[in-house]
């Protein structure tokens, strides 16, 4: 149930993200969905049965 | 990369992305040990590292790096597997490679090692790893153990791009520990014996130089 939860949560910041960039072109493009936080990402890749990837990146 | 859309696609299908910013909140990175960025740490879905990759890749080369390390093609624990019992350096050198990137810097120093012991003192593959093992000294800021193993390459690979980087490395030691007179002699000894680096690197060097002479004025203290 948890995880059902998360996955949804997750497809809505996707669906969020992809219907804000509908609405303008010219904003940023669309990106690979992205999970908020790590023990979410955990939580929905065991769900799934798959991998979590963490980039680490730095700004500079 | 990860506006690509064969990487949407990934990550929405086979992977769950999680972006971490390692500059501003370190601990993160402190626990898997990155040591530059990007890195891409592949996670199984308990929780266990796979493997990783560390620098930028193109998006194909990406996803097909990660879908063989879910396959266990590559990673590091197929790599030793696929070691034990031959004598195959480059591999050996793999592996190293991938200790390097990871937390267990005394396998990648061993593994290192084992190129050289398989080999000879001064061939090339033996080139690469002693000069391996002097940046991860340098970069562990052990200063004397750097100091000594960038020597020894210097002394036998003279004439080798592997005596140029271990002589600049020389004079990056000795600006890391402050000693800023033994560090300006060794990058103008580097500038003098070297008149044909790349001259990128040779302006670089000079303005260091310039640096270490002219150090900026110390800030004045703020008043109350």
């Amino acid at each position: 149930m948890k995880t059902r939860m998360l996955l949804t949560a997750l497809a809505l910041v996707v669906i969020t993200a992809t219907a804000g960039v509908a609405a303008d072109t010219t904003a940023v493009k669309p990106h690979a969905p992205v999970a908020p936080r790590l023990d979410w990402a955990m939580a929905i890749a065991k769900g799934m049965n798959i991998p979590v990837i963490i980039d680490f990146y730095a700004d500079w | 990369m990860f506006v690509d859309p064969k990487a949407i696609d990934f990550f929405s299908n086979e992977a769950v992305l999680y972006k971490h910013n390692g500059d501003i909140d370190t601990a993160l990175a402190r626990q898997y040990c990155v040591s530059g960025f990007p890195t891409l740490v592949m996670l199984s879905p308990d929780g266990r590292e796979i493997d990783r990759v560390a620098g930028y890749m193109p998006t194909d080369e990406f996803i097909q790096t990660f879908r063989d390390y879910g396959k266990g093609i590559g990673t590091l624990a197929s790599l030793e597997a696929k070691a034990a019992g031959t004598v195959d350096r480059n591999l050996y050198l793999q592996i190293a490679e991938k200790y390097k990137y990871g937390c267990d810097k005394a396998a990648a120093a061993a593994w290192y090692g084992k190129v050289i012991a398989a080999g000879k003192p001064k061939d090339s593959l033996s080139g690469v790893s002693r000069m391996e093992i002097a940046d991860m000294f340098r970069r562990a800021k052990k200063w004397d153990s750097a100091l000594l193993a960038y020597k020894q390459v210097a002394k036998d690979f003279k004439s080798l791009q592997f005596a140029n980087d271990a002589d600049w490395y020389t004079g990056d030691v000795y600006r890391r520990m402050k000693d800023t007179v033994r560090a300006i002699a060794a990058y103008e000894t580097w500038i003098k014996k070297y008149p044909k680096a790349d001259t990128s690197d040779v302006n670089y060097t000079k303005g260091l130089v310039e640096k270490l002479k002219n150090p900026p004025a110390p800030k004045p203290e703020a008043k109350n």
